[in-house]
């Protein structure tokens, strides 16, 4: 609560000195009379929104709160109280995907020691009042025939305070989440009145409030799922691995005719689906600090060989499936951040064939790249001394400064 | 061979060695600070904090006042003029994080800018340091006066929001066993030990940092009116910090509030905007260790005066030492 312009300052102290005489009730500094949304979304049952507001000091003056909160006869209460239910329902609205739910007024409870503290701003004097909707989320517990609130299963929920109702700012919103692992927090203010789209569940992503390009996305990807999982096998090496993307350049500048250079990249991508299935299912291990420098390694031997040969030898062939098998370790190692299992413990075949699909398309979009950059001068007298080499340096250079990283890091 | 080794080899290498030395180079600048040290870090308080004014209208002092305690631990303080809360604030910088506790008792960004004045502290020391930082935002506690501000921070980059429920400060700090559970928390190689301390609010913590050996007791235990809901809770938490006070070196207790004046026992009154005569914020252990005997004789709900501070153990407010 902010206190009032200085000129009124004197007139506050003077004013709390008489009203310390007269006010008998529980200490409550330290809280502003800030507003407190809690929203339950529902199971079986109405989900419930709980607003508990200082009254007295917003929507109502303190003799008319003091006159509702010391009625005794519940339906005169309500009466007095009628026209505040009614700008609350119609100034704070719940959301469900998106969609404005009707709310029904519950209960109500006005807590109040005496008019004096009501008119106090510092003894904040609440009144909590109750909603509910007919929406909330189905438990796995749920059963039998389904519910008002489960057929209106929603993925969100959202808060909104009308720009005409004024409310003791700020106002802390909990939405609670029983299906999630924690409840959510937003804050809202004069100025934010809305807590935007809050997923019920963790991970479940919220469509509401983010840009058109955002929705268009994840429409698409929930309409092809598995696109995800090509995307993220092709992310793995655009943009994300440098350290693949430079060996599979160290294979490119062998100088090679273009189906034998396939040829090298076919065998890597069949030693790596090899390792990459199997430490997925956990036949091997994948230890970060083996694999990765010696996918360094890799890089500098590719590149080096570069330098130094003049065909492809049958032993480069050997060496690349090898290395091919080491960095299929490294794709299962970061494939383990994700999870390729279902709540069953049952592999997701599919999405891990898609996984490797994608690693394979960013692969040749590599070669593609290089293609379109270099490929014009891949039969030129100076390709090898002026392009392949340099490259193939720089390639080894940084290949061996990775190395040397990896292993002391 | 001799020609290969300078024609091929020698580039190879020199890439190698170029790129090393970069790396080396970039990390002896961006150097790990040390939050190791046996001995405490130093750090000072200011001799007066800003303390608000006769008109809160002519106000000009600084919404936020920034004080460092040392070059990695600063205080901040709303200015008294716009909230009489008067709130102080955190901010602990560990290597590529910093931490803030508490926002503030106003939300407006133009009345209180926090966001900007934390932006500007952040980004002093990333330059200085040469380390980009990850900000915490955290709350000692879930009164309103303490994180009327957190919407100021919601959109900033790089930036974790420990959440305004009790669920998410406990998941975050990690308790299990709240609020018996003495944790050990990592701020980027800065350790500090934090406790749950309810009495005045249900889900309190306690700080202690090992660098500067500070004790942050947040709204818990300060210079002012000790506002008790949970008499028995407050009772275990003042006993808790008071066995990390006589287990670990404390240079200094510090806190949320100054309500006391400098002269013993007496209090400004509630929404009091111009503090002229303040003691420090500070306390010291002896202060706490007043609390913790004051945690065996008292029984009754009521007022009770100490020098430094006033017990208000469930008390109704008609019995307020308010003048």
């Amino acid at each position: 609560m902010l206190i009032a312009p200085l000129s009124l300052t004197r007139f506050a102290m003077i004013w709390l000195s008489l009203a310390a005489v007269f006010m008998p009730q529980v200490v409550n500094s330290h809280i502003l009379n800030m507003t407190e949304i809690t929203v339950v979304p529902g199971d079986q049952a109405p989900g419930v929104i709980r607003i508990t507001i200082d009254l007295g000091q917003s929507l109502m003056t303190p003799e008319d709160y003091w006159a509702a909160s010391t009625e005794p006869d519940k339906e005169k209460r309500k009466d007095i109280v009628r026209i505040i239910v009614g700008q609350l329902n119609n100034g704070i609205r719940v959301f469900g995907d998106g969609k404005e739910l009707a709310k029904a007024f519950a209960n109500l409870e006005l807590r109040a020691f005496s008019l004096e503290a009501i008119k106090n701003p510092l003894t904040p004097q609440m009144a909590v009042l109750e909603f509910t909707f007919q929406a909330g989320f189905v438990s796995a517990a749920a059963t039998g025939a389904l519910t008002e609130v489960a057929k209106n299963t929603v993925k969100d929920i959202a808060i909104e305070i009308a720009d005409d109702l004024e409310l003791p700012w700020p106002c802390l919103v909990r939405i609670e989440r029983p299906l999630a692992k924690l409840p959510a927090s937003r804050l809202l203010t004069e100025d934010k009145r809305q807590t935007g789209a809050v997923a019920l569940q963790d991970g479940a992503e919220s469509e509401a409030g983010t840009d058109w390009l955002t929705r268009a996305t994840l429409q698409f990807q929930s309409w092809v799922g598995p696109i995800t999982w090509l995307s993220l096998g092709f992310q793995h090496i655009v943009p994300n691995g440098l350290d693949h993307i430079a060996f599979v350049m160290g294979l490119y500048f062998l100088s090679l005719p273009l189906v034998k250079l396939l040829w090298q990249i076919s065998v890597f991508t069949l030693a790596h689906s090899i390792t990459l299935l199997l430490a997925t299912f956990n036949v091997i291990p994948a230890p970060a600090n083996i694999v990765e420098p010696l996918i360094a390694l890799s890089i500098v031997y590719v590149a080096m060989d570069n330098l130094f040969a003049k065909r492809l030898r049958r032993m480069r062939v050997s060496v690349v499936f090898g290395f091919g098998l080491i960095h299929g370790l490294g794709f299962a190692s970061s494939l383990s951040a994700l999870s390729v299992f279902d709540d069953a413990g049952g592999l997701r075949l599919h999405d891990l064939l898609l996984f490797n699909v994608g690693v394979e398309l960013g692969q040749l979009s590599v070669i593609l790249g290089l293609l379109v950059l270099l490929g014009w001068a891949r039969n030129a007298s100076f390709y090898k001394e002026r392009i392949a080499d340099p490259f193939s340096m720089g390639i080894a250079g940084v290949g061996l400064y990775w190395f040397v990283k990896r292993v002391f890091s | 061979m001799k020609h290969d080794f300078s024609n091929k080899i020698l580039p190879v290498l020199a890439i190698f060695a170029g790129l090393l030395a970069v790396d080396i180079a970039y990390s002896l600048v961006a150097a790990k600070i040390d939050f190791s040290s046996e001995a405490a870090a130093v750090g000072s308080f200011p001799d007066k904090w800003i303390h608000g004014s006769k008109s809160a209208m002519d106000n000009t002092d600084a919404a936020v006042q920034v004080h460092e305690y040392n070059e990695h631990t600063f205080i901040l303080r709303e200015n008294k003029a716009i909230n009489y809360e008067g709130a102080f604030m955190y901010v602990f910088f560990g290597n590529g994080v910093a931490m803030l506790i508490d926002q503030g008792s106003t939300a407006s960004p133009v009345l209180f800018p926090l966001r900007e004045v934390v932006d500007e502290i952040i980004a002093t020391w990333e330059q200085k340091h040469q380390q980009k930082v990850q900000l915490i935002v955290a709350n000692s506690h879930l009164h309103g006066d303490h994180f009327a501000a957190w919407n100021q921070f919601v959109d900033r980059p790089n930036t974790l929001l420990v959440g305004l429920t009790h669920e998410e400060m406990m998941a975050f700090w990690g308790f299990e066993n709240y609020p018996q559970q003495l944790l050990e928390y990592d701020l980027g190689g800065r350790k500090m030990l934090v406790t749950g301390t309810p009495g005045h609010q249900g889900s309190e913590i306690a700080i202690y940092d090992e660098w500067t050996d500070l004790l942050y007791t947040g709204d818990m235990f300060y210079r002012g009116r000790l506002y008790l809901e949970d008499w028995d809770a407050w009772v275990d938490s003042i006993q808790r910090i008071y066995k990390i006070a006589n287990d670990y070196p404390i240079s200094a207790l510090v806190n949320n509030h100054i309500e006391m004046t400098d002269t013993p026992t007496v209090d400004y009154p509630i929404g009091t905007t111009w503090q002229p005569n303040e003691p420090p914020m500070e306390m010291t252990v002896d202060m706490l260790g007043q609390a913790y005997e004051a945690t065996k004789v008292i029984k009754e709900p009521g007022i009770y005066k100490y020098d430094d501070f006033l017990i208000y153990n469930e008390i109704p407010w008609a019995y307020t030492t308010d003048p």
